[in-house]
């Protein structure tokens, strides 16, 4: 699938998500936490976009790998999920400018001729209504994804791509 | 099935929102009668009453996604009139570069990425391929550079307002930043390349047209109102200026002051529609149709306000003159030599002496009750109109949105294409599709992005003349 050997061994974070529809900020949450804590790596580019905009392929170094986490109203299990994502080049969504990840991550492959690896972080929230904030249960989700993150998660993708500055 | 049928596709795909179209057939087969849905119900001008007025660039600038720099700038000069100002004119040239840096994402996303499918894979393409992820497979670097367009008018946002999408710029009064230096000469190293990818598009759509003549004379072209914003010249003037309606026949009907636009420009109300039918009305509802954005612009004015978009617009008028100028279709040739004109507009700023100034803005209390601003959005003319109280909270609001203008127009396409072709019945996928690219001609914007949760999918339902559902076509 990962057939570049000259990203420079980039990885992206792209948490994503509106802000100002409550929960839908679990994604922009995580990654300015994972900001915080890894703002000495080198090699790692963390994006807060409201959605995953077509144009965003385009932003910095091609990543060797890229970690998307995003906001879900479907229950999960231990309120948040982790898993690898390939590439979706099934038929569009109505809303071009609102990429699903699978579909964002078939474009940037077109878009750079090669696929990076993708893992996509899935955060259970409750309150999608106008607002800033997150809930208290959704925020405790959050906290416990980004730690998951930091400790195991980041680990796995440096470990299985093996080029990550830092 | 039913000799009588009701086909709905629902939602549309590669429009900005939720609509859907509904087209009656009667017993044979043939369309009877068809019909633009707006399902989506905001509530913008009622939840806006009480809030201070100078709230209003930031509350009103998320009725959208795509085009918040328009609402935020007709929000801005409502504002303005409010407190009875003019405001510098170095704050008057960085929310002009940020409208340009508006049009340019906005034009380059409609054309590289919704309407150019349809236009470079053709109306037939197997849907899975007519987005521009099937563009980059058919034509790369085309997909590419219109994606690295779509950006660099995102830059000259981000430059000014801090952030791509939802920027905090526009205030009354002026704009909250000058602009730095060091972005000055950032973007201006962009247009180089910039103006070889509006190159790129101009001549794909100029020669796509002349090779689909026939078919851009048949494809919802028909007679109509133009209306557009135009300087003392008669150059289109997509900031400020005369609002100018013009008849098919090329004659200008009206041209008026836009803050007087109550006494020319009256609102109709459909039962099966949130979105309202704004229509002239000394020709009253529906004669009263007049089309705005590209198209309409350019057919309302006398010429473009740069040299090279001006070149290309006397190049589109030959063509339209031979009876297109009615043609939906013409719509996205229109949209690049704006795109091109907003490029060189951009620039002329950029090069300015003054556009890196300190004098931004000016402030005052409220001396007037009411207030309008008026720009052209890249869809078309955007008013924003507020009653305050003396307190300067907002007792009342008024917004026609440029989707709103075009509402009879879209309906009437909508109708036109069916009946081309949609016959006996018979219904295809490419067929449905050029009901829905008739609609994408006008870019609607029904009020969108940053609402929906998950995936829609693209649905057709048929129902029979009962309204029992006999078919549906689902596109996940």
């Amino acid at each position: 699938m990962n057939d570049k050997e000259d990203t420079g061994g980039m990885l992206w974070i792209i948490g994503y998500g509106n802000v100002q529809r409550r929960d839908d900020g679990a994604g922009p949450y995580v990654a300015h936490w994972l900001r915080r804590k890894l703002a000495d790596r080198a090699g790692i580019l963390i994006q807060t976009p409201h959605q995953l905009d077509p144009v965003l392929v385009d932003d910095g170094v091609p990543p060797r790998a890229i970690l998307f986490i995003d906001a879900t109203p479907d229950r999960l299990e231990q309120g948040w999920r982790f898993r690898e994502l390939m590439p979706d080049a099934s038929p569009w969504p109505f809303a071009l400018h609102h990429l699903p990840p699978g579909m964002f991550l078939e474009l940037l492959g077109r878009y750079h001729r090669y696929h990076p690896f993708a893992w996509l972080v899935t955060i259970q929230g409750d309150d999608f209504g106008f607002g800033g904030g997150l809930t208290a249960a959704t925020e405790e989700r959050a906290d416990r994804a980004a730690a998951a993150i930091a400790d195991f998660g980041l680990r796995k993708i440096i470990d299985s791509t093996g080029n990550i500055n830092g | 099935m039913s000799a009588a049928q009701q086909i709905t596709i629902n939602p549309i795909s590669r429009l900005e929102g939720h609509g859907k179209v509904v087209i009656q057939l009667d017993n044979e087969g043939q369309v009877a009668d068809a019909h633009f849905h707006v399902t989506q119900f905001r509530g913008y001008e009622r939840f806006c009453e009480g809030r201070p007025f100078e709230e209003m660039p930031i509350i009103t600038q998320r009725i959208c996604g795509i085009c918040p720099v328009s609402h935020q700038l007709a929000s801005a000069k409502a504002c303005d009139a409010i407190l009875g100002i003019d405001i510098p004119e170095t704050a008057k040239a960085l929310r002009i570069l940020l409208h340009m840096g508006q049009y340019i994402q906005s034009h380059a996303l409609h054309f590289f990425h919704l309407a150019s499918p349809d236009l470079l894979l053709g109306w037939d393409a197997d849907p899975s391929v007519r987005n521009v992820v099937g563009v980059i497979q058919a034509l790369p670097e085309v997909a590419r550079k219109g994606i690295r367009l779509r950006k660099f008018g995102q830059d000259i946002i981000a430059a000014l307002g801090g952030k791509k999408v939802h920027p905090a710029y526009a205030v009354p009064g002026g704009v909250i930043n000058p602009l730095a230096a060091s972005d000055r000469d950032r973007l201006m190293q962009g247009f180089d390349e910039a103006y070889a990818t509006c190159q790129i598009a101009m001549d794909l759509i100029r020669d796509w047209t002349v090779k689909n003549e026939s078919d851009v004379r048949r494809f919802a072209n028909f007679d109509s109102y133009y209306a557009g914003l135009v300087d003392e010249s008669g150059a289109s003037d997509l900031y400020h200026g005369t609002m100018r309606i013009k008849g098919h026949d090329g004659a200008v009907v009206a041209q008026f002051d836009p803050t007087d636009y109550l006494d020319f420009i009256g609102e109709h109300v459909e039962p099966w529609s949130y979105l309202k039918f704004p229509f002239l009305k000394p020709q009253g509802y529906p004669a009263g149709c007049y089309r705005v954005g590209p198209l309409g612009r350019l057919n309302a004015a006398d010429r473009m306000s740069t040299p090279k978009a001006d070149a290309a617009f006397r190049n589109c008028k030959q063509l339209a003159d031979k009876e297109l100028k009615g043609g939906s279709l013409l719509y996205h040739y229109t949209r690049i030599i704006e795109l091109l004109n907003c490029l060189e507009k951009a620039e002329e700023i950029l090069s300015g002496e003054s556009v890196c100034g300190q004098d931004i803005r000016v402030t005052a209390s409220p001396k007037q009750e009411e207030g309008v601003g008026v720009i052209e959005a890249p869809r078309g003319t955007l008013i924003h109109h507020y009653w305050v109280d003396e307190y300067g909270a907002i007792r009342k609001v008024n917004l026609i949105v440029a989707t709103g203008h075009n509402n009879i127009a879209m309906n009437r396409s909508v109708t036109l294409v069916a009946k081309e072709y949609i016959k006996g019945g018979q219904v295809r996928e490419g067929l449905l599709n050029r009901v829905e690219g008739a609609i994408r001609c006008y870019d609607p914007c029904l009020s969108c992005s940053t609402h929906a949760v998950g995936q829609m999918a693209l649905r057709i339902r048929i129902h029979d003349q009962k309204g029992e559902l006999v078919r549906e076509l689902r596109r996940e």
